[in-house]
């Protein structure tokens, strides 16, 4: 039990990253390599924000996530419109959002530095006993503004025009176009919205581990690891497949080591790919978004 | 009037449009027949927008709609039932029906159109919150025709909108679409069921292979002895 809770918070965290890969690649059908480094960008626009700027967290969140998802929307309109109409082969958009994983990651290097930094917590990372139990406030933290955004992520694509539009496009591409709806603005949200999840995920990480310039690529790689256990593209997954990871985590490095907590995320993937690689949680139907 | 002016589309380097034209009068059904791969499709595909053909023109009213983009061309009131229906899977009708007002800011219009929508497939008012990928193929045309029909076009495109139905069901879904005729919206049919599309139809052209060959009256082209050999398989 006590693991249980104390995979929570790098599940929710996963699980935010995950969706952010599945909401993309739902969406437009490209595999987007950069989220890892949106992560890693929110965690030093936060960084600057909050720890710098001494603005309060609150607003840190949001800020960094909107400019985050401006740097998404470009990313689309730039690198990805382009090679859409080229008719750009998926592998080469696979390669270019590498590239803007690579970009990224040295622009914070120039800005931020190659050493480490330090994200103070804003609430204590004291643990409170129930009992047996402990949690530390840090972890109702990150899990429930976790869940806030996967609320407002579920408000967004059930209520809204723009968000039921985005449904349309994943489910029937040929369709939405008929209806008039315009796909490459519905992508620009689709990549907006990951991006935004993204940040939203490093800045919550951030206070757990250093916010570094190459800190992207293993959350990155790990959220893409919880995406594709809940079946890539389906987004009820996504977030149980980043819960799931987050658990499985927390037990391994428990019971067994903590040194073989990612030697276990992987083998966990390779499973899943060889048992079942449209993930452990998608019924027969296929589902998306 | 919809004017089709010598249109020519490939894909890649295959023309599969060599020069098509014809007209479709408003307040009419208009038929376009022939075998598969004839560019029926293709031709439809050109009008929406989804296409663009590489010469020719395509005038809607006496404007020229050639280079248009598909969200501009539903907003000037063309709306295309594609082949294979495309609805939503995985949204209930009620969500159907609105993304096929998609295009719309007249509230009260769209409210006022879903109304008579339902009253005209009442199957889509007791299916109103059911997925719509668990419905039958013949719910689903029903489905794919009241959503375009809530775009509150002035042409519609159907392409092969008999296609996989049962026999019961297509006399269902022409009759449907006379219909809409009657509300005096035109309309461009795209059939490989010869027999009920020239049936039905003021005015028909035969295409074959990226070309118009034949066209007259839908009566005409039923008495015409070699429309009869190719395509009514009698």
């Amino acid at each position: 039990m006590q693991y249980f809770l104390n995979g929570l918070p790098i599940g929710a965290i996963y699980a935010l990253v995950a969706l952010s890969y599945s909401l993309i690649y739902a969406a437009s059908g490209v595999l987007n390599w950069s989220q890892g480094d949106m992560v890693m960008l929110g965690a030093y626009l936060g960084f600057t924000l909050f720890q710098l700027l001494n603005l309060g967290f609150t607003p840190a969140l949001f800020i960094s996530m909107a400019f985050v998802a401006c740097v998404g929307v470009l990313v689309q309109y730039f690198i990805l419109r382009p090679l859409r109409e080229r008719k750009a082969p998926p592998i080469n958009v696979v390669i270019a959002t590498l590239g803007v994983a690579i970009i990224t990651r040295n622009i914070a290097l120039v800005i931020w530095g190659p050493d480490a930094q330090i994200f103070s917590s804003p609430v204590s990372a004291k643990p409170i006993t129930l009992g047996a139990l402990s949690i530390t406030p840090q972890d109702i933290l990150i899990v429930t503004v976790g869940i806030g955004l996967m609320l407002v992520l579920q408000y967004f694509l059930k209520k809204t025009r723009e968000g039921k539009a985005l449904r349309a496009v994943a489910q029937d591409r040929y369709g939405a176009i008929l209806m008039g709806i315009d796909t490459q603005r519905s992508d620009g949200v689709a990549f907006a919205a990951s991006a935004a999840l993204g940040a939203a995920a490093g800045i919550l990480v951030a206070p757990i581990f250093f916010v570094t310039f190459n800190m992207g690529a293993g959350i990155g790689l790990k959220g893409f690891v919880a995406a594709v256990i809940g079946g890539l593209g389906y987004i009820p997954g996504a977030i149980a497949g980043g819960f799931f990871l987050g658990i499985v985590e927390a037990i391994a490095g428990g019971k067994i080591s903590s040194g073989y907590r990612d030697a276990i995320t992987f083998a966990l993937l390779i499973l899943v790919l060889w048992l079942k690689p449209s993930g452990l949680f998608l019924r027969k139907t296929r589902q998306k978004v | 009037m919809l004017v089709v002016e010598g249109i020519k589309a490939s894909y890649g380097h295959t023309e599969v449009l060599h020069g098509v034209s014809f007209t479709a009068e408003e307040g009419k059904i208009t038929t376009l027949i022939g075998a598969n791969g004839a560019g029926k499709t293709t031709t439809l595909n050109c009008i929406a927008g989804v296409i663009k053909p590489q010469e020719g023109r395509i005038l809607w009213k006496g404007q020229d709609i050639t280079t248009l983009k598909p969200s501009q061309i539903v907003r000037m009131g063309i709306s295309l039932i594609p082949e294979g229906r495309h609805v939503f899977p995985q949204m209930t009708v009620a969500e159907n029906l609105e993304m096929g007002a998609y295009t719309r800011k007249d509230k009260e219009g769209v409210r006022r159109d879903l109304e008579w929508v339902l009253e005209l497939f009442p199957v889509l008012k007791t299916r109103y919150k059911q997925l719509a990928g668990t419905m039958s193929g013949g719910e689903q045309q029903m489905l794919a025709v009241g959503r375009s029909l809530m775009a509150n076009p002035e042409l519609m495109l159907m392409d092969e909108p008999s296609m996989g139905l049962a026999p019961i069901i297509v006399q269902e879904v022409f009759k449907v679409i006379h219909q809409i005729k009657e509300m005096g919206k035109t309309i461009l049919l795209v059939e490989q069921n010869a027999t009920m599309a020239l049936n039905h139809a003021h005015h028909a052209y035969v295409i074959e292979l990226g070309k118009i060959v034949l066209s007259g009256s839908g009566r005409e082209l039923l008495q015409n002895p070699e429309v009869e050999k190719a395509y009514l398989g009698l």
